[in-house]
């Protein structure tokens, strides 16, 4: 029913409005006319009273699951059903006891009270979801305005002030200072582009779903291509590689993988010292690849292991020379990604210091081997 | 600052806003080199690239936002030398336009050197040897054939289709699988970390280059 259209939807409840009168009906007739208990001649199994309330339940079903409409029509169909099969003068509508018009009465107006009654509460019931979806989005919007704002002025900031001095005593500075001044224009700048990048990722991925373009790759491909991405920003610092060539191909969109590998590559330059190794491997767990990227920073602060997938969610700068920057989107990202794969993603501080990250991704199945003649077609 | 960062090196730049005055340009006064941003108003810059190939052999990058590889693949297949996604750094740019202008001149001098090499590797297509820091290699043919189409167009993108095409065969072109087994391969061989590539580079999304230097 969820996929019906309204029209289709009105039909379904007119034809329930029908439908329950008539087998409270059937039900009725069978128990009030039908076969009477041997030895207890003369008597029905039901009472009149009890078959008018086989007709309420129906009434009330169509109420509380339908709108007003149908429920007036199923009530009025009961209350005639009820005279024609059951008030004496059978299959009649002549009504001669004032009794009975009284029981019409409240037939009706229990079927009106109740559809009205379902009415409001389901109105309710769709205007507090509304609020409480707005008030979410709302919340969402804030938080996002505040983060994207504080992290764009930051950079945007540094600069403002490093151009500034520039232009003002430029040719009074020493070489190396206007250098490093440059290299700050430089690396700012970088940052607010991952930031723009990750925000436009993030809205791309609520707004469309997750849409992954996956075919056979290898995990060497991906990690090449991560690394080369981040030349730049990786400098001097030496990355550990440690996966075997033998890995069978993934079934992965690879872009949004080599995405998932930035982020954590990323993550892990930004919190820990610039003279620590980060290391990258990767291993075989029957039909996933298991990869991992280690730092050996601070570690994640405790308790927070999981909360770090959220959006939006920070780890506030701890030791020496280390600073939190971004808006909290990268892990979401990741999270979002590695589950639209079907995989899994966790993040432990390791015993002897440092965080890891773990993800794992699906293997293609049956793939061939190579070299195994397969790949000859004539 | 595109024209800025061109000219500081000693290009001359000619610009236009449309892809229909690209198209003119070209064919008025032709330039050694065209870098054409895929998003323009008029013109896709996909049927622009295919324009200019019909008669056209002048090398072009094309620019494309981010997140857009499909039109990319398809700039490159239909006849783009190669490509740079937005935002790019102008190192990264001129990188390009240089390999471009490099292939272009070798070319047109249709003196392609029979042996290839960069780093470590050496690669000789007439007496089909390789060697990795004086090491003789052995490849199996496929291997080879993909090494060829790679050195034949060292510093270029390569993009799946092209080199499904060339080294397996029309039919083959949707066979990704071939292609990353087989380059998995040559990397074991010729990458001294296969992880962390420096000859034989993956261009996610798109395919493959050579580096040249």
């Amino acid at each position: 029913m969820a996929h019906a259209g309204p029209r289709s939807r009105t039909v379904i409840a007119y034809v329930c409005a029908l439908l329950a009168p008539a087998l409270a009906t059937a039900a009725g007739w069978l128990l009030y006319h039908g076969p009477r208990r041997p030895g207890d001649i003369g008597k029905s199994l039901l009472s009149e009273t009890d078959v008018l309330m086989l007709y309420l339940l129906g009434v009330l079903g169509v109420a509380v699951r339908f709108s007003r409409g149908p429920a007036v029509v199923a009530s009025v169909l009961s209350v005639a059903a009820f005279d024609f099969f059951f008030v004496p003068k059978y299959l009649t509508f002549a009504v001669d006891n004032l009794r009975y018009l009284v029981t019409f009465a409240v037939m009706l107006a229990t079927g009106l009270t109740i559809s009205s009654l379902t009415h409001h509460l389901r109105q309710h019931a769709s205007s507090a979801r509304q609020a409480w979806q707005q008030a979410e989005a709302e919340f969402l919007r804030n938080t996002l305005l505040s983060a994207v704002s504080h992290d764009l002025r930051t950079p945007l900031a540094s600069i403002a002030s490093a151009a500034e001095n520039l232009v003002d005593s430029g040719a009074r500075l020493p070489a190396e200072v206007r250098t490093e001044l440059l290299r700050t224009i430089g690396d700012e700048a970088d940052r607010m582009e991952r930031l723009v990048g990750n925000l436009l990722e993030m809205s791309r991925l609520e707004s469309g779903g997750l849409v992954l373009k996956r075919a056979p790759v290898h995990i060497q491909d991906v990690v090449g291509a991560a690394l080369r991405h981040l030349q730049k920003r990786l400098r001097d610092r030496i990355v550990q590689t440690d996966i075997s060539g033998d890995l069978p191909l993934l079934d992965i969109d690879d872009v949004a993988v080599e995405q998932v590998l930035v982020n954590l590559l990323n993550n892990a330059v930004e919190y820990s010292p610039a003279s620590e190794s980060i290391c990258l491997s990767a291993r075989s767990l029957g039909a996933w690849v298991e990869v991992r990227v280690r730092d050996h920073g601070p570690g994640l602060p405790p308790g927070a292991e999981r909360r770090i997938f959220d959006k939006f969610f920070r780890v506030s700068p701890s030791g020496p020379g280390l600073s939190s920057r971004g808006a909290g989107l990268g892990l979401a990202i990741c999270k979002a990604v590695v589950q639209g794969h079907g995989g899994c993603i966790d993040a432990r501080t390791l015993d002897d210091g440092g965080a890891e990250f773990r993800f794992t991704l699906p293997v293609v199945a049956n793939a061939s081997s190579p070299d195994g003649g397969v790949y000859v077609r004539v | 600052m595109l024209r800025i960062a061109l000219e500081t090196q000693g290009y001359k730049t000619r610009e236009t806003e449309t892809g229909q005055g690209a198209v003119d340009g070209v064919a008025t006064d032709p330039p050694d080199l065209v870098i054409l941003d895929l998003g323009l108003p008029d013109l896709d810059g996909v049927e622009v690239t295919r324009r200019l190939r019909q008669w056209s052999a002048v090398p072009i990058v094309v620019v494309s936002a981010r997140g857009k590889d499909f039109e990319k693949v398809v700039a490159l297949d239909a006849g783009a030398d190669d490509y740079v996604t937005k935002p790019f750094s102008v190192g990264e740019l001129l990188a390009r336009v240089r390999a471009a202008l490099r292939r272009a001149n070798a070319i047109d001098n249709a003196s392609l050197e029979p042996v290839f090499s960069v780093g470590g590797l050496r690669v000789d297509l007439a007496r089909r040897e390789v060697q990795v820091d004086g090491q003789s290699i052995h490849l199996t043919r496929h291997e080879f054939d993909l090494l060829r189409l790679l050195v034949r167009n060292a510093g270029k993108v390569l993009t799946h289709a092209k080199m499904l095409r060339d080294v397996w065969g029309p039919e083959a072109v949707n066979e990704t699988h071939y292609l990353r087994v087989y380059m998995n391969q040559l990397r074991q061989k010729l990458e001294p970390n296969p992880s962390q590539p420096v000859y034989l580079l993956t261009e996610t999304g798109v395919g493959y280059r050579l580096v040249t230097d």
